[in-house]
């Protein structure tokens, strides 16, 4: 191992190594967070793919006698296309779920008129659940959602489980998918206000601009895709988050640099006799970068291990069990490292560089 | 070897309180020998070798290696020749502390390989390091033995000359002495600078440049 390589000051200073690695391993630590933070998306995921594929549109106060609703209902059942499904005006609020951040979010619903309606919808869905036991009255959520809400099958689910119900339902039946969704039977009576639609050709956007080109001018409401939806409004969550991660890189930028700026102005002589010997400032400045490089590398590396490690123990003896997940990867917390990261390593690399290549043996 | 001429080294050259570390003089130094630069603290010695060495930059004057100007040399010219044809031997080793005494000889050498390994581990036994002594870091090893280390990293290139700053300050009379012999013997083709206060280690020079108060005040 030559000398003047990186592995020969990390195998030679280990403790000293190790203090900056344990310093820079905090990087990591903002990766987590970030896939805390877009755990949020994980929740979203399978209901979106739900919402991707039934539109819901919405009869209008203004829309004079039920008019325009009437037609477009009437055009879409005229179209091969497209299926419809009524449901009167009255709904009921899908159950909220705590998330892997500890606050409550509030889910989407469906409520169909029978046991029938629901399992077409099942079936066109591709979800899976023992729809045996279903009948009016009955609800069904997710296996993870039953756990999040520490309800099992035959539980009561009413006003007192979540607030926003005006009616009581049994839970019947329980869905394989991670899907954060309530699916109500409740024969509320014949008039048509809403009505679901779907097609086997089409699904998200494409369906959406099919549907709104088919409305046209006309009185009747669509859903914005859900997907849509959370962008506008998960969003600026994000930035908050990516926000926050530079201001905690800032400190930990401080605060690492002020441990290795020790540890460097200790080295001054080093460098000095480096340069005495003909070292040129390019050679000096290269060495200072190896030496942060690797340690950074290493830093990195066990710290990949243990996020993985840590979220996996979280998940499997703490979240799953609860009906809540923790990303082992994410966008948001793949950015929030490398701003980490970066803001601690390149002024670190740059002002030790400097610093060292411009060391005087002559002045000691 | 080395023309000096018309030399000064003013700190603070910006103030008006302007201290004068070399005063302006001429000097000419032999291609061979131990040359001795001795004076007292504050003298200018050192800062004669280090402008010598290139390692300062006079504030004027100049000096001539082989009849090339090294003070106007670009930075890359000067790390070259501090790098191939100069060694340097400092006061206090300095010595890498987390290198063994080996590397610390390898660190300096230009050549790479087995062959430069066999030649730093040649001058380590030649200045009386033993097999076992060549993995300990310079914390295991006596002032001695670590200015022995020092010395053989500043001949490992074979350079034409060797600069020593002090190079028995802290060593013992017998380990002064014996430093001094391996520089006496090293300069019998090559010249080597030797800087002190110590005159009693200078028994041995041929040539003698004494210093005071930033001027050169006598060539013997």
């Amino acid at each position: 191992m030559k000398p003047l390589s990186a592995f020969y000051y990390i195998k030679n200073n280990k403790g000293r190594a190790a203090l900056i690695i344990f310093m820079l391993f905090f990087t990591i630590g903002m990766f987590i967070a970030g896939n805390f933070i877009q755990s949020m998306d994980w929740y979203w995921e399978e209901g979106s793919r739900v919402d991707d594929k039934i539109v819901l549109l919405n009869l209008l106060p203004t829309d004079v006698e039920d008019r325009d609703f009437n037609a477009v209902c009437e055009e879409i059942e005229a179209d091969p296309k497209l299926h419809i499904l009524y449901r009167t005006g009255l709904g009921f609020g899908g159950l909220s779920w705590n998330s892997t951040l500890g606050f409550e979010i509030g889910a989407q619903s469906y409520v169909f008129n029978s046991p029938e309606e629901l399992k077409e919808v099942f079936e066109f869905l591709g979800l899976h659940a023992d729809l045996s036991g279903i009948h009016e009255g009955s609800v069904i959520v997710g296996k993870a959602l039953a756990r999040n809400r520490k309800l099992n099958l035959g539980d009561t689910v009413d006003g007192t489980v979540e607030r926003s119900l005006s009616r009581a339902f049994t839970l019947d039946a329980l869905i394989d998918e991670d899907l954060y969704a309530t699916f109500y039977i409740a024969e509320t009576g014949t008039n048509r206000a809403r009505a679901y639609v779907y097609s086997e050709e089409m699904e998200g956007e494409e369906l959406h601009s099919y549907l709104a080109e088919k409305i046209g001018g006309r009185k009747v409401k669509m859903d914005d895709l859900l997907r849509n939806y959370l962008k506008k409004e998960i969003r600026p969550l994000y930035l908050v988050m990516i926000a926050g991660a530079v201001l905690l890189s800032i400190i930990l930028a401080v605060t690492v640099n002020s441990v290795v700026n020790g540890q460097y102005i200790r080295r001054t002589y080093e460098f000095g006799v480096y340069r005495a010997l003909g070292l040129s400032k390019g050679r000096i400045i290269r060495k200072t970068t190896g030496e942060l490089l690797l340690m950074d590398f290493i830093a990195v590396v066990i710290g990949v291990g243990v996020a993985a490690l840590t979220t996996f123990l979280l998940n499997e003896l703490y979240y799953i069990p609860e009906g809540r997940y923790l990303p082992y990867f994410s966008m948001l917390g793949l950015i929030c490292f490398f701003i980490a990261n970066l803001t601690v390593m390149v002024p670190m690399i740059i002002s030790k560089g400097r610093r060292m290549s411009r060391a005087d043996v002559t002045e000691f | 070897m080395f023309e000096i001429k018309n030399i000064s080294m003013i700190y603070d050259s910006d103030t008006d309180e302007k201290m004068y570390a070399l005063g302006g003089f001429d000097l000419s130094l032999p291609d061979t020998g131990l040359v001795g630069i001795i004076g007292p603290s504050g003298s200018g010695k050192s800062t004669l070798m280090y402008c010598i060495s290139t390692l300062k930059k006079p504030t004027e004057g100049s000096v001539l290696y082989n009849g090339a100007e090294v003070t106007e040399s670009s930075d890359h010219e000067r790390e070259e020749l501090r790098r191939k044809e100069f060694g340097f031997v400092f006061q206090k080793h300095y010595l890498v502390p987390y290198m063994t005494a080996l590397d610390n000889v390898l660190v300096a050498a230009t050549g790479r390989g087995k062959e430069t390994e066999e030649r730093a581990k040649n001058f380590l036994k030649k200045l009386g390091l033993s097999e076992r002594e060549f993995g300990k870091r310079p914390a295991k090893l006596s002032g001695g033995q670590c200015q022995r280390v020092a010395i053989a990293r500043a001949m490992i290139n074979d350079p034409k000359v060797i600069f020593a700053d002090e190079p028995t300050a802290s060593l013992d009379h017998e380990n002064a002495f014996n430093v001094m012999k391996i520089l006496k013997e090293y300069s019998k083709d090559r010249l080597v600078l030797v800087v002190t206060h110590d005159r009693s280690i200078l028994s041995d020079v041929d040539l003698t440049v004494e210093m005071w108060d930033g001027m050169v005040s006598k060539v013997s």
